[in-house]
């Protein structure tokens, strides 16, 4: 039993000695590509609710579903609150190079280009492409590792993503802390093209708990830091094993 | 309310329970032929109220509408592929209620209208009880079927759709809500990305019902559609106060995606008539959105059944655009709409409707504002910047709209 102890001590005192230069030898293209698989699971379909604390103080309530297949490259986003936006829903393929929205008041289905990214989700600090650019920090970004740092007292790594150039991104440039020990990220800042020096978001990943074997943030918090406004997300439900159908990204499906 | 309009009430209300039996009594046919007993299926209630007040300046005459609408919509899954869903309207009017289509033209073609004929172009606004949609869908694994009364829209272009046979847009607010009509419609998807869709116009005659079939599918980043359909059509000559009816075949192909960044789309149609004259229409469109949300749309509309110049502008041309029966006055026409997002709870927008054949020009201000949650206030401006005789005359006057929503 004492040999055994000794044993675990022995890979334990080795494990913290590797641990460092195993992690020292990380890109940044590395990190990333890890947070991208992460962040991409091969399906998952949750009900979010969106709370957005408006620049006059009030607060306005959302809740949607939403289906994403194919590592996060196709995503459905259907909203059930509140009764002004129930059913308006949006489909993006290809990692959102290509977006239909269902308008219920006429039951339409229109296609819009990939500028549409842009515009804030029902008037949050989120943008579409914010929500379903599929692995967009790898196809739109160049990393680059910098200086380690501590977030909460945790260790994580830092990465500077600059924007590839013909990357149609709203954002220039993006920098994330990503923990060490599960490549989970906890901050993400965004810069945009019009203020590319200041500070224009930051995305905030909280309450983080590993669900069928996934880590993931049921509190996200995006801070406006031009315009002092914050759209918080709280996962209600969340399923990674679930099997979704390719019809579910369809027009036909849009509609339902 | 007068007897004559109680009557016409109550019988559209008699038609409105006696439709909703059947289709209640076949759906529930089906349900008990389909229905899945661990299928939990249960019935939405939602809606909206909307209080409306259009006010509008003609010749140094104030004119004030206020209408009151409940809109009540339900939605019952009522088991897995079956769902019946509709919506009931009740709308209320007050204020000046009557007028005339005389006074939204140019005093120049409605001073030809001899005295005894004027009252023909006279309307009022009757409170109104009305089934706008009833239908019930069947999804099946290769097909939806949804039969009852449907909102029909298709088509690309966001101020005008020259392929759809069914409604005509308002340039106030192009995304209104657009009437139901009797229809049978088939959705078939031929694979993920393109399918054929084929409505059977139950508003046509049984024995020879119009149709509508369109192709859509998706080749990189455009959607593309062909259409062909056959509607009936109505055209009414106003000099002689009499109605043509004929039948319309309807030709168009339409598209939609990205170029350089920037949302394009097309739609056009080529209409054979059975007895007036054939005619075209087309639309061009380009949209984009900037940093911080500002988005601009620019259409372009050309219609065969405009007028090139004011000069041939005439009672058949003004009455046909305010009846429906036309989509412009002018031959080209241009839309061109900006919306910011002000604030969170606050958005603007500007339109602006310029007629290339007339050279006048109207602006639509809007500002849109979410006061709580489900409750919304609207504003939508009308200025006529135009010369004489022009499509948006000075002369015609100014208005504006005033729509608190709340939902439900």
């Amino acid at each position: 039993m004492r040999r055994m102890l000794k044993i675990g001590v022995f890979f334990l005192v080795l494990g913290f000695m590797i641990c460092p230069l195993w992690a020292a030898e990380f890109s940044g293209e590395d990190i990333i590509t890890r947070v991208n698989d992460l962040l991409n699971q091969d399906s998952a379909f949750s009900k979010t609710r969106m709370t957005i604390q408006t620049s006059s103080g009030q607060d306005r309530t959302f809740e949607f579903l939403t289906w994403a297949g194919d590592k996060g490259e196709k995503n459905l986003i259907r909203y059930t609150e509140p009764s002004r936006a129930r059913d308006q829903a949006i489909l993006m393929l290809n990692n959102a190079d290509d977006i239909w929205m269902y308008f219920p008041r006429t039951r339409r289905v229109r296609k819009l280009a990939t500028h549409a990214k842009k515009q804030k989700m029902q008037g949050s600090d989120y943008s579409y492409e914010d929500m379903g650019s599929g692995d967009a920090f790898i196809t739109d970004f160049q990393a680059e590792r910098l200086e380690d740092e501590d977030v909460n007292g945790q260790p994580c790594f830092k990465v500077l993503l600059e924007r590839k150039e013909g990357s149609d991104s709203s954002y220039v440039k993006v920098t994330m802390l990503v923990r060490k020990d599960d490549f989970f990220p906890v901050r993400i800042d965004y810069y945009d093209e019009e203020y590319p020096d200041t500070l224009s978001k930051t995305l905030l990943l909280e309450d983080v708990r590993v669900i069928q074997g996934v880590p993931t943030a049921m509190r996200m918090v995006m801070k406006n830091r031009l315009d002092f406004t914050e759209t918080r997300m709280e996962l209600l439900e969340v399923d990674y094993e679930v099997n979704i159908p390719e019809t579910k990204f369809t027009e036909r499906a849009l509609r339902e | 309310m007068s007897s004559e309009a109680e009557l016409v009430t109550f019988q559209k209300f008699r038609v409105f329970i006696i439709f909703v039996t059947s289709l209640f009594l076949l759906a529930l046919g089906l349900f008990g032929s389909v229905a899945d007993p661990l299928y939990a299926s249960e019935i939405d209630l939602f809606g909206y109220f909307r209080n409306e007040l259009t006010a509008a300046h003609l010749s140094n005459d104030a004119n004030l509408v206020l209408q009151n609408k409940l809109r009540l919509d339900f939605e019952w899954d009522m088991a897995k592929g079956l769902f019946l869903a509709g919506n009931l309207n009740l709308i209320h009017y007050a204020g000046d209620t009557k007028g005339t289509f005389l006074d939204n033209m140019p005093g120049a073609i409605s001073g030809i209208v001899p005295e005894p004929f004027r009252s023909f172009f006279e309307y009022q606004m009757d409170n109104d009880i009305d089934v706008d949609n009833l239908f019930l869908r069947i999804r099946m694994p290769s097909l939806d079927l949804t039969v009852g009364k449907q909102q029909v829209s298709f088509g690309t272009g966001y101020a005008w759709n020259p392929t759809d046979l069914f409604n005509r847009k308002s340039l106030i607010d192009p995304t209104e809500e657009k009437p139901g009509h009797e229809a049978l419609r088939i959705d078939y998807p031929l694979s993920l990305s393109s399918r054929i869709l084929v409505i059977l116009d139950g508003e046509d005659s049984l024995e020879d019902p119009g149709f509508i079939v369109r192709y859509k599918t998706n080749i990189g980043h455009f959607d593309y559609s062909l259409s062909y359909g056959r509607r009936a059509s109505s055209k009414t000559d106003y000099d002689l106060l009499e109605v043509i009816d004929e039948t319309r075949e309807m030709t168009g192909f339409d598209l939609v995606g990205e170029l350089f960044g920037l949302g394009v789309w097309f739609e056009g149609a080529w209409n054979r008539m059975e007895k007036s004259e054939d005619f075209g229409e087309w639309v061009l469109g380009v949209d984009y959105t900037w940093e911080k949300g500002f988005y601009m749309l620019l259409e372009y509309f050309h219609s065969d059944l405009g007028e090139v110049s004011k000069r041939n502008y005439t009672l058949n041309s003004w009455m046909r655009y305010l009846a429906g029966e036309t989509r412009s006055i002018s031959k080209d026409n241009i839309y061109l709409y900006g919306n910011y997002p002000a604030t969170d709870l606050l958005n603007v927008g500007l339109s602006f409707l310029h007629s290339l054949s007339d050279g006048s020009v109207a602006l639509v201000p809007m500002i849109e504002y979410s006061i709580l949650e489900d409750l919304d206030l609207e504003f939508f401006g009308g200025i006529n910047l135009g010369s004489e005789g022009t499509v948006y005359s000075e002369e015609l006057g100014n208005g504006m709209m005033l729509r608190l929503t709340w939902y439900f």
